[in-house]
């Protein structure tokens, strides 16, 4: 609940996701509980048939098909022409989006530095099964360590990423990595890395996520209308944040929802919040917007909070459940590993 | 309850209470806190804090404990006291009876009224005969059986209940607050309302000086502890060092000095009499046997409160008389005559016992008869306060015995252990009065001359006397004699006294001698030589006088004094013991005549006087006599009186003794009667002082111990006392060491210790006095104390007592009036809510 006092953020890339825990998330892939159609050839079964060596069907052949795709055994035995159909593998689309706000640099373990991991960990998993991965972070105001700044207008796709450190090149799929961030007066901030693709991508992952930094307010509705516009395709979207909003976190996740993207809500909180340590005549701070609230601890009233923070919780789960989106609470003392090997696979994200 | 200082905690309170308040609103020590979001605290407090100021502190235990911290002090600084009961007084008398019966072992009881009314006569039987009833009564009282001894006396338990009195005094206020009043409002505005500030010290700063208390101690005299003091431990002291006397009991005299301690009254303008100082409680502690209770007045703003100890119930037997007598026609003959007095409610039979010398010589029962209840008097209001009238017993004991000697009569009820300070019960509550001390002289016989023309009747009336020796001497004889060892002063150091016979008695004559002071004038200047003689018979050879106790008489040397002044003799008195018959001595040993008269009625006698108690003279018609005028100044008191002035005088100086009757008996009727010889016998032994009357060694506890030692005269004619080293050794062994007057005179005292008491010095005896061995010039003297007053010696305690203006009822419940500091405790709850404050915080924000 607190101002992490020392929050060390993370350096390299073993700060972000442990060699250790990577191994294990090779083996594991993002599902969804949709098979949405995808835009480039990819490991993943399609709707549409396709190319791929697993035999889907046979259709009666209709002038113009392809000849390639005869069966020309069955027009040996029944003198008819027939069309052999495959399934058609493609690649998912993964978008994570990260809470930048003040309101997640704090707690004790530090849940920004986890919300780090956690998306460091996901986006792992996306590049390594050779998904579509972007990576957003919204708040009201991104200061990247890279200074890279980029500018453009809303869906700009084009800008490449030429003032990231590493300097990676775009991907041989043809799909240009960019880096858009996009400011609409006094609205929130969006960054966006999007399109990274296969495990190379995963420095320019760590880099992206090592340089944003959690200050400022959130606008959560204007950063997730901004990344619902900009978004293309459909895909799974992972939302990482505390949700302590007090503008609301109803409609930024309606529009989240809206465009047909599977939706993984996981809440971050620290212990300190969900079980306050205060004692004394406070005046309590919002880290955000400085907005004071006059309290005198008393078990009255830490009992009071404990509810209305239930309360809370069980109101965003319900805002959730009813929208077809999974909620998923959890503390930042919790280790990434152990969320994302058990917890994220018992909910179906990952198999 | 009042307050001390309220206005300060008045003022502390519109103060402290707002600021506690105020610091409430603003809140200012509060921790600036960062958090990640205000919403769920916001959500969280919006039931806790309302924005309302009231609603703020609505249910805010804190500030509720807080204030009953500030209040508890507020109150505290205000130095409330809570009085349970009785007055508010400022100023209280605390007299202490300690008097003989204040020694009773019931001091646990407090007279009770309806003790006293089981005792009254019933009033329905009254009807029927006050004696029949008293005797119908008597018996069904004596089932109130006494109560059984305890273990304080009445005086422990009068002290106690007196400290309990100075316990809950009002403490003086911690804080001195000029003007303002105490806990009364009433008060302060009088205060303002006198401008005058005349009766500064009123109840107004009441409040803040507290109250004061003094304690007088008394018996028949009173004695200031303590004088007005606010220090209680001043006052405890002094109560505490009160210690039991054996005296009875006088109020009147405590009363007067407690009196003069309290407030008086001055004349104001347009106000009339205003009382100055304030107004006083009277606490007395007594058992309420106070013969003079009804001297007492209580000033009109004064409230006497009587603090009684002791039961109704208990009884005692005393001796009320010891007496002892020797025979007029048998010196030797001693016989003690003893009076009892018994308290108890049946006929009593009591063992008496006589000790001669540490000896005991004769035992004997005697029965005592019951005490009778007082007469009923329906109207009477105060009935119950009438005592019952003590039944009296008596015997003598009859010994032979010429020597002197002391001895004590102890009486005890039969089974009573230890008889003297026995632990008996308190049917006998009191044992001071169990035992009678007294002393008696060697039996002697008196020699005496009678200076007389000649008189018949006298001789007669002498020769029934069985004196020693009786010589008539012609008046001028006398005269010579007295001329002649007058002059003789010359080298010896000691005047001769006419020292030949006891007593003179002079018939209608007087000798002409110097005026005293002229006597030791011509003394000094003849000092070697020789007195002058004023008559011309100078050089007469001195009389040689019998070597007596120190006179000597040394041969007048004639016709070698030195030419002096001569003074003027007059008829008066010589030195010695003399009767003065139908003669008025010159002053100033005597008295002015100033005419006669011819016939006068013995109108008062002092029947106390040894020589007139069994003198007859009311029956005494008086013929031609003369009308005498005391002067003031002079040794000389009249002991009767007629209705045309004093008629029988007694002159008592240092050198003479003498009682002189103004009138002539043989021109009476007295002669006549069987008065006259016992008067005779009375006046020469108590001249001579040979005891055959009352003993002059008895003493009552209480009065003052006086006594004359003999005076010689020195070598220049000056008087000087003939004893030295004088110390007096009282009963329980101590000794004091006392100086004589001129005259020889002693005093000490007053005396509250029954017992002997023992004279000695070195110098003259008298007759009344030992010298052990003979010759040795130690001389010691007996006197015997004794508590002989019927009054103390019945110890049923009184439930009241009528005063001069009111009658006070023994309350007990006026012990329970006492003042309680309420601060500490004020204090205490303060700090006491400070660490449940301090506990409900940590609860509140550890949980």
């Amino acid at each position: 609940m607190l101002r992490t006092t020392h929050s060390s953020r993370p350096k390299e890339l073993n700060d972000l996701l442990a060699p250790e825990l990577a191994a294990r998330l090779a083996q594991m892939d993002i599902t969804s509980r949709k098979v949405f159609s995808g835009k480039l050839k990819g490991e993943r079964r399609s709707k549409r048939r396709g190319e791929s060596v697993e035999f889907a069907d046979h259709r009666p052949y209709v002038s113009g098909d392809d000849l390639r795709h005869i069966d020309w055994n069955i027009y040996g035995r029944l003198d008819r022409l027939f069309l052999k159909l495959f399934l058609e593998e493609e690649d998912l689309s993964l978008h994570i989006v990260v809470d930048c706000s003040a309101s997640m640099d704090c707690g004790e373990p530090n849940k920004f530095l986890f919300a780090q991991r956690l998306a460091a960990a996901l986006g792992y998993i996306g590049l390594v099964n050779l998904n579509r991965v972007a990576v957003s972070a919204i708040g009201s105001k991104q200061e990247f360590e890279s200074g890279g700044g980029a500018s453009g207008g809303a869906g700009v796709l084009g800008a490449i990423a030429s003032g990231l450190r590493t300097g990676q090149e775009t991907g041989a799929a043809g799909a240009g990595t960019a880096l858009a961030t996009d400011s609409s007066g006094t609205t929130g901030l969006v960054s966006t890395l999007r399109d990274l693709r296969g495990k190379r991508r995963l420095q320019d992952l760590s880099t992206y996520l090592m340089g944003l930094q959690p200050v400022g307010g959130t606008r959560f509705t204007d950063g997730c209308k901004r990344v619902a516009l900009s978004r293309r395709g459909k895909g799974v979207m992972v939302l990482i944040s505390d949700f302590m909003l007090k503008e609301g976190y109803e409609t930024g996740l309606r529009l989240l929802k809206g465009h047909g993207y599977d939706l993984f809500a996981i809440q971050v909180l620290s212990p300190q919040e969900m079980n306050p340590t205060l004692g004394g005549d406070l005046r309590l701070k919002d880290i955000e917007d400085g907005d004071a609230a006059e309290v005198t601890i008393s078990a009255a009233l830490l009992k009071k909070y404990q509810q209305t923070l239930n309360a809370y919780c069980n109101r965003l789960h319900e805002f959730c459940a009813q929208r077809d989106i999974v909620h998923m609470s959890v503390k930042s003392d919790m280790g990434v590993d152990t969320f994302v090997l058990d917890y994220l696979r018992r909910r179906g994200l990952l198999r | 309850m009042t307050f001390l200082t309220w206005p300060i905690a008045a003022i502390a309170a519109a103060v402290a209470i707002p600021t506690l308040i105020i610091l409430y609103f603003l809140k200012l020590k509060r921790r600036d806190m960062e958090v990640s979001t205000t919403l769920l605290w916001k959500k969280a407090i919006q039931d806790l804090q309302a924005n309302a100021p009231f609603q703020k502190l609505r249910r805010n235990i804190l500030l509720f404990l807080q204030l009953l911290v500030l209040i508890a002090a507020l109150l505290a600084l205000a130095q409330p006291e809570f009085r349970d009961r009785g007055s508010t007084r400022q100023r209280h008398i605390i007299l202490i009876d300690r008097s003989a019966s204040m020694a009773c072992l019931d001091g646990e009881e407090t007279p009770k009224t309806e003790d006293a009314l089981a005792l009254a006569p019933n009033a329905g039987n009254g009807a029927s005969g006050a004696g029949a009833s008293a005797a119908a009564t008597g018996i069904g009282a004596a089932d109130l059986r006494p109560p059984a001894p305890g273990k304080l006396t009445r005086l422990d338990a009068a002290k106690k209940k007196a400290l309990a009195i100075v316990n809950s005094l009002k403490d003086p206020g911690l804080i001195d607050l000029p003007g303002v009043g105490g806990g009364s409002g009433s008060g302060g505005e009088s205060t303002g309302a006198d401008s005058a500030g005349s009766s500064a010290g009123g109840a107004g700063v009441a409040g803040i000086e507290g109250e004061e208390a003094m304690v007088i101690a008394f018996d028949t005299s009173a004695e200031v502890r303590q004088t007005f003091t606010s220090n209680k431990a001043e006052l405890r002291a002094a109560i505490e060092s009160i210690t039991q006397s054996e005296s009875p009991t006088s109020i009147d005299r405590a009363y007067a000095l407690a009196q003069a301690y309290t407030g008086k009254e001055k004349f104001e303008e347009d106000r009339g009499f205003v009382p100055i100082g304030p107004e006083a409680a009277i606490h007395l502690f007594t058992d309420g046997r106070l013969p003079d209770a009804d001297k007492v007045k209580a000033g009109p703003r004064d409230i006497v409160y009587y603090h009684g100890v002791g039961s109704v119930l208990s009884t005692n037997i005393a001796i009320a008389s010891v007496s002892p007598v020797r025979a007029f026609d048998n010196p030797r003959k001693l016989a003690i005559y003893v009076g009892l007095q018994s308290t108890l409610r049946v006929p009593t039979t009591v063992e008496a016992e006589l000790s001669i010398d540490g000896n005991v010589v004769q035992t004997r029962d005697v029965e005592i008869g019951p005490a009778t209840p007082p007469p009923i008097n329906p109207e009477d209001e105060i009935e119950q306060v009438k005592p019952w009238t003590p039944g009296a017993g008596g015997f003598v004991f009859e010994l032979d015995r010429a020597e002197a000697g002391v001895g004590t009569i102890t009486i005890r009820l039969p089974g009573e252990p230890g008889g003297v300070g026995g632990a008996g019960s308190l049917a006998n509550a009191l044992s001071t009065d169990d035992t009678a001390y007294f002393v008696f002289p060697p039996a002697r016989r008196l020699s005496v001359a009678v200076v007389t023309e000649g008189n018949l009747w006298l001789r007669f009336a002498l020769e029934s006397l069985n004196l020693s020796k009786i010589e008539m001497i012609k008046p001028g004889e006398f005269q010579k004699m007295l001329d002649g060892q007058g002059g003789g002063a010359g080298g010896t150091s000691e005047v001769v006294s006419l020292s030949q016979f006891d007593v003179y008695i002079f018939d209608k004559v007087l000798p002409l001698v110097k005026p005293p002071e002229v006597q030791a004038l011509g003394a000094r200047a003849t000092t070697g030589a020789g007195a002058a003689e004023p008559t011309g018979t100078s050089g007469t050879p001195g009389t040689t006088g019998t070597a007596g106790t120190g006179g000597a008489v040394a041969p007048g040397t004639a016709g070698a004094a030195a030419p002096v002044p001569t003074p003027k003799k007059i008829r008066s008195l010589p030195p010695g013991r003399s009767l003065v018959l139908g003669a008025v001595p010159a002053p100033p040993l005597g008295a002015l005549a100033t005419g006669t008269y011819d016939v006068a009625t013995i109108a008062d006698v002092q029947k106390d006087h040894p020589a007139l108690a069994l003198a007859g003279l009311e029956n005494v018609a008086l013929g031609q006599g003369a009308k005498i005028e005391i002067a003031t100044d002079t040794p000389v008191r009249s002991i009767a009186n007629s209705d045309k002035g004093p008629v029988i005088l007694e002159v008592n100086d240092a050198m003479t003794r003498a009682l002189v009757l103004t009138f002539d008996p043989f021109a009476t009727n007295w002669p006549l009667d069987s008065g006259w010889v016992l008067f005779l016998a009375d006046a020469l032994g108590y001249l001579g002082e040979v005891n055959t009357g009352t003993s002059p060694g008895l003493l009552q506890t209480g009065s003052v111990l006086q006594s004359r030692l003999p005076s010689e005269a020195r070598a220049d004619g000056t008087l000087a006392s003939g004893a030295r080293d004088v110390r007096l050794v009282l009963p329980d062994n101590s000794s004091v060491n006392l100086e004589p007057g001129v005259d020889g005179s002693i005093a000490f005292g007053p005396i509250d210790q029954t017992g002997l008491y023992t004279l000695s010095w070195k110098g003259v005896a008298t007759a009344q006095d030992t010298e052990n061995p003979p010759g040795s010039r130690n001389v010691r003297r007996a006197l015997a104390a004794n508590l002989t007053d019927v009054n103390e010696s019945d110890v049923s305690a009184a439930p009241k007592m009528a005063l001069a203006r009111e009658v006070v009822t023994s309350r007990d419940d006026q012990l329970t009036d006492v003042t309680r500091k309420l601060w500490p405790w004020l204090v205490l709850a303060a700090l006491a809510v400070v660490l449940f404050e301090w506990f409900v915080y940590n609860k509140k924000v550890m949980l």
